[in-house]
C-alpha cells in the first residue's frame, strides 16, 4: 500500500506543474457542476415553498374529511370516533369537542397530527369607516392552537375564544386593528336561517404571504354555537399529517380528499414544474458524469507511460485501477465539498448576484424569491452519495482499458 | 504455482527460450516476426541482439521478459516455465526477478528521482526506509545523488535514462532487459548509459539481454546475435563482456577490460 499512497500523494497533492493545472481544472469543473445542481435544487425547493406559502397557507391541510354523519346532532360523538382512529396512528390528538381537556402526544418523528373542524361561509363585515365581504372560517380554536403550521403561516401565536382574527389587508381596508370591534352580518346558509348581526371583538390581525388569505377571518366554533345555538350546518375536518392518508379505517367516518385532489390544477402545475426542474437536474447530473468519464479517460491515457512502466516493473493491474479509483474518491470528495459550499453561497446570495448582473446589463430582473435558504439534509445526502457513486463508477468504467490491454499493447503504442 | 527464490534458482542459465513463434495479423496479412526461435542466456552473461527495424527485436524482448506471450514455444526463466503462467504470476516474477529499461525512460514525472528508483522495492512491499537507502546507494553509483529530490522534467535525457537503469536494477534482478536503451540519446549520453548498465549488471551478477541497432555496443556483450527473418544468427562470442572491476562502476568503468 505504500506505493499506492506514494502515487496518490504525489499525483494529487504534489503534482508536477502540468498535471497540477489539469487537476485544478478537473476539481473546478466538477465543483461548478455540483454547485449548479445545488443551486437548481435550492431554487426548486424555495420556489415550491414560496408558492405554497403564498397561495395555500389556509388551505394547506394534507387532507380534508367530509363527514358522512350529521355533525350537528352528534359532533362530540363524531370527534371521539375520529380521535380514536387518529390515536391509533400514533400522532397527537386534541381533546374532544366540548371538553376542556387537552391531550398532546408526539409521535416518533416529532410531527404533530392536527384534526381541526372548520366551516367556511361568506359574511358581511362593517366598521365605522368601511364595509367588506369576508370569508369567515369557523374553527375549533382549541385544536387550531395545536396546529403550529397554521399559526406559523398566519404569523400569530394563538387563537383566543370569543374573538375573531382577521387578515391585515382586510383590517387595513376596514381601518380597524386588534382591540377594535366590528359588526358582522351573517347571511342565511339555508332556508329558515334568519340573518343575524353581531358585534365581534378583534383579538388579533394576521399577516400571511398569501393575498388569498388576507380576505379571511377566523371565529371560534364554540363562540359560534353560543351566538347561534348550534354548530354550522356544514363542517369539515382538516387533517394535517402525512400518515393519516395511509389509514384506511378513517374512511368509514367520511370521504377524504387530499390537498392534491382539492387543488388539482395547481398541484399538477407544481408537478410539471417539479418534473421539468428534475429533468434539468438529471441533465446536469449526466453532464457532470460524462464530463468526468471523458476527463478520467484522458487522464488514464495521459498516464499510459506511467502505466507501462509500472506494469513492466511488476505492479498489478488491480492496484493500478485502485490508484485511479482512490484518486477519483479524493477528487470527488474535494469537488463535491467545494461545489456544495459554492452552491450554498450562490443560493444564499443569488438575489444580490442577480441584481449585480442585472445592473451590469442595465436590466433589472424581476425574479426574487427572497433570501430564505431552503435545502434539506436528506437531499444533500442523496446528492453527495449519488454523485460520488457515479464518479466512482465512471472511473472504474474508464479504467477498464488498463486491464483489457496487455502490457505489450501499451508498450507498442509508445514505441 | 509458488514462485520462490528457491525454485527460481537456476541450473546455470537465467533464461531459456525454446522454439518460440510469434505472428501479427493486420487485416488479411499475417506477419511472422519470430519463427521457432531459441536462445539460452546463462546467469551473469550479457547478450546483445541486433537487427533491422521491424525485425522483431522488441517482440522477442517482450516475450522473453514476460510482457507478452508467444504463439507457440516455451520460455523458461531459471527453471520455471514462464510463458504459460498467468499474468499475476508473471507480474510477481517481473516485480522480483527482472528489470526493464525502455527506449524512453518512462519515469513517473510526478515522483522525484529518488522515488522513481524506489518503486520496484515498494512494489515488493519493502519498507520505505529500506527502499530509500537502496535508492540512495544506487544514486551515488550513477553519480546523480544531488538530483535525488528533483523531478524527471528537470533532468537531461541522459540523466533520466541513467535513473531508469538504476530503477531497473535497484531490486537486484536476475535478468535485465533493455530495449534500445540509447535510442533516444545522443552519442555521448548513449555511451555513458551503456557503460553504466553493463557495469551495474556485472556488479550484481545479473544477466543482460539488450536489443539495439548499434553494432558497436554489441561488442561489449558476451554473446552477440542478429535477428533477421524471425530467426537468430550467432554473430560471435566474447570472453570479455564488460568491463571494469570497480565497485563504483559508472565513475570508473572502462571498456573493454579483462573478464572471463
Amino acid at each position: 500500500m505504500e506505493i499506492l499512497t506514494l502515487l496518490i500523494r504525489k499525483s494529487l497533492f504534489m503534482p508536477s506543474r502540468r498535471n497540477k493545472e489539469g487537476l485544478l481544472l478537473i476539481v473546478l469543473s466538477l465543483s461548478v457542476g455540483v454547485a449548479s445542481i445545488v443551486v437548481v435544487l435550492s431554487i426548486m425547493n424555495e420556489m415550491q415553498d414560496q408558492i405554497i406559502r403564498s397561495l395555500v397557507s389556509i388551505e394547506s391541510y394534507d387532507a380534508v374529511l367530509y363527514p358522512t354523519v350529521d355533525i350537528r346532532d352528534s359532533l362530540v360523538q363524531f370527534y371521539n370516533e375520529l380521535y380514536t382512529v387518529v390515536d391509533s396512528i400514533d400522532g397527537t390528538i386534541g381533546s374532544a369537542l366540548g371538553s376542556a381537556q387537552s391531550d398532546t402526544r408526539n409521535n416518533a418523528r416529532g410531527d404533530s397530527l392536527t384534526a381541526v373542524a372548520f366551516s367556511d361561509q361568506a359574511v358581511y363585515v362593517s366598521s365605522p369607516n368601511n364595509s367588506q365581504v369576508m370569508q369567515l372560517r369557523v374553527l375549533d380554536y382549541e385544536r387550531a392552537n395545536q396546529d403550529t403550521v397554521l399559526l406559523d403561516a398566519l404569523n400569530i401565536t394563538n387563537f383566543d375564544k370569543g374573538a375573531i382574527v382577521i387578515g391585515a389587508l382586510l383590517a387595513q381596508k376596514l381601518q380597524v386593528w386588534y382591540g377594535d370591534v366590528v359588526e358582522v352580518n351573517f347571511v342565511p346558509q339555508s332556508g329558515g336561517f334568519v340573518p343575524q348581526q353581531h358585534n365581534l371583538f378583534i383579538y388579533d390581525v394576521f399577516y400571511s404571504a398569501s393575498l388569498y388569505d388576507s380576505g379571511w377571518g377566523f371565529m371560534d366554533i364554540h363562540h359560534y354555537r353560543e351566538l347561534f345555538g348550534d354548530y354550522p350546518s356544514s363542517m369539515n375536518i382538516g387533517l394535517r399529517h402525512s400518515r393519516i392518508l395511509d389509514n384506511t379505517s378513517i374512511d368509514k367516518l367520511g370521504s377524504m380528499r387530499t390537498w392534491q385532489e382539492n387543488n388539482r390544477a395547481f398541484y399538477y402545475a407544481l408537478r410539471v414544474e417539479k418534473i421539468m426542474i428534475s429533468l434539468l437536474l438529471v441533465v446536469i447530473f449526466f453532464i457532470i458524469v460524462l464530463h468526468y468519464y471523458f476527463v478520467q479517460w484522458r487522464r488514464i491515457f495521459s498516464k499510459h507511460k506511467d502505466i507501462i512502466a509500472l506494469r513492466a516493473l511488476g505492479y498489478s493491474t488491480r492496484y493500478i485501477r485502485l490508484w485511479f479509483l482512490l484518486e477519483t474518491a479524493i477528487v470527488g470528495i474535494v469537488s463535491i465539498t467545494c461545489g456544495t459550499l459554492l452552491g450554498f453561497m450562490i443560493s444564499r446570495y443569488r438575489a444580490t448576484i442577480i441584481d449585480t448582473v442585472g445592473m451590469l446589463f442595465r436590466y433589472r430582473f424581476s425574479i426574487d424569491f427572497g433570501t430564505t435558504f431552503f435545502f434539506s439534509f436528506k437531499e444533500l445526502v442523496v446528492l453527495v452519495i449519488g454523485i460520488m457513486c457515479a464518479l466512482l463508477w465512471v472511473s472504474f468504467f474508464a479504467s477498464r482499458n488498463i486491464s483489457r490491454m496487455t502490457s505489450m499493447e501499451f508498450y507498442r503504442e509508445f514505441n | 504455482m509458488n514462485l520462490t527464490d528457491n525454485n527460481l534458482a537456476g541450473n546455470g542459465y537465467a533464461l531459456r527460450i525454446e522454439s518460440i513463434s510469434k505472428a501479427y495479423t493486420q487485416g488479411r496479412d499475417t506477419l511472422l516476426v519470430l519463427d521457432k526461435l531459441s536462445l539460452v542466456v546463462e546467469q551473469g552473461m550479457s547478450v546483445v541482439i541486433t537487427g533491422d527495424s521491424g525485425s522483431g527485436k522488441t517482440s522477442l524482448l517482450s516475450i522473453a521478459s514476460g510482457l507478452d506471450s508467444p504463439d507457440s514455444g516455451k520460455v523458461y526463466f531459471m527453471d520455471q516455465e514462464y510463458s504459460s503462467l498467468q499474468e499475476p504470476q508473471r507480474q510477481a516474477i517481473r516485480a522480483s526477478r527482472t528489470g526493464f529499461v525502455f527506449q524512453f525512460h518512462y519515469l513517473l514525472e510526478d515522483l522525484t528521482v529518488l522515488e522513481n528508483i524506489m518503486i520496484p522495492l515498494l512494489i515488493q512491499k519493502k519498507r520505505i526506509s529500506y527502499a530509500q537507502d537502496e535508492a540512495y546507494e544506487l544514486l551515488e553509483k550513477i553519480g546523480l545523488v544531488d538530483h535525488a529530490r528533483k523531478r524527471p522534467p528537470h533532468l537531461s535525457g541522459g540523466e533520466c535514462q541513467r535513473v531508469a537503469v538504476a530503477r531497473a536494477l535497484v531490486h537486484k534482478p536476475a535478468v535485465l532487459f533493455a530495449d534500445e536503451p540509447t535510442g533516444s540519446l545522443d552519442e555521448k549520453n548513449a555511451d555513458e548509459v551503456i557503460r553504466l548498465m553493463f557495469d551495474l549488471v556485472r556488479v550484481q551478477n545479473a544477466s543482460l539481454i539488450m536489443v539495439t541497432h548499434n553494432k558497436q555496443y554489441a561488442t561489449l556483450a558476451h554473446q552477440r546475435y542478429h535477428l533477421s527473418h524471425g530467426t537468430l544468427s550467432h554473430k560471435g562470442s566474447s570472453a570479455i563482456g564488460a568491463t571494469s572491476q570497480s565497485d563504483t562502476p559508472y565513475e570508473h568503468s572502462a571498456m573493454p577490460s579483462s573478464r572471463v
